[in-house]
């Protein structure tokens, strides 16, 4: 079954000139990221495979690979931003 | 693959009480 992942609870998120800030309520950590992770941070908000996430950044650019998705996320999951949402 | 998406930094919040 697909691995899909979602935003842990008591984020808050701000978009400033291409670049996204998002803070920790409960971790009280402030994280920024770049436009595509942007993007894909965004579509994190309901339950989200790899699949669909690199189906979307596509949009911005062809060339991203699976290894790109997948280490963006092993990153969210590290900082404590994301979790899986079932498996 | 250039401007992969990815973390540019992450940090804890420090408040001063201290």
């Amino acid at each position: 079954m697909t691995i899909t992942y979602k935003q842990t609870p008591d984020c808050e998120t701000v978009e400033v000139d291409g670049e996204w800030i998002i803070l920790h309520t409960e971790n009280f950590t402030v994280t920024k990221l770049n436009e595509s992770g942007g993007l894909c941070w965004s579509l994190l908000k309901e339950e989200t495979s790899a699949d669909v996430l690199l189906e979307s950044i596509r949009t911005l650019s062809a060339h991203y690979t699976e290894t790109d998705i997948q280490l963006f996320l092993d990153e969210l999951t590290s900082c404590g931003l994301i979790e899986h949402a079932s498996q | 693959s250039s401007n992969r998406p990815m973390v540019v930094s992450h940090q804890p919040i420090v408040f001063e009480t201290s």
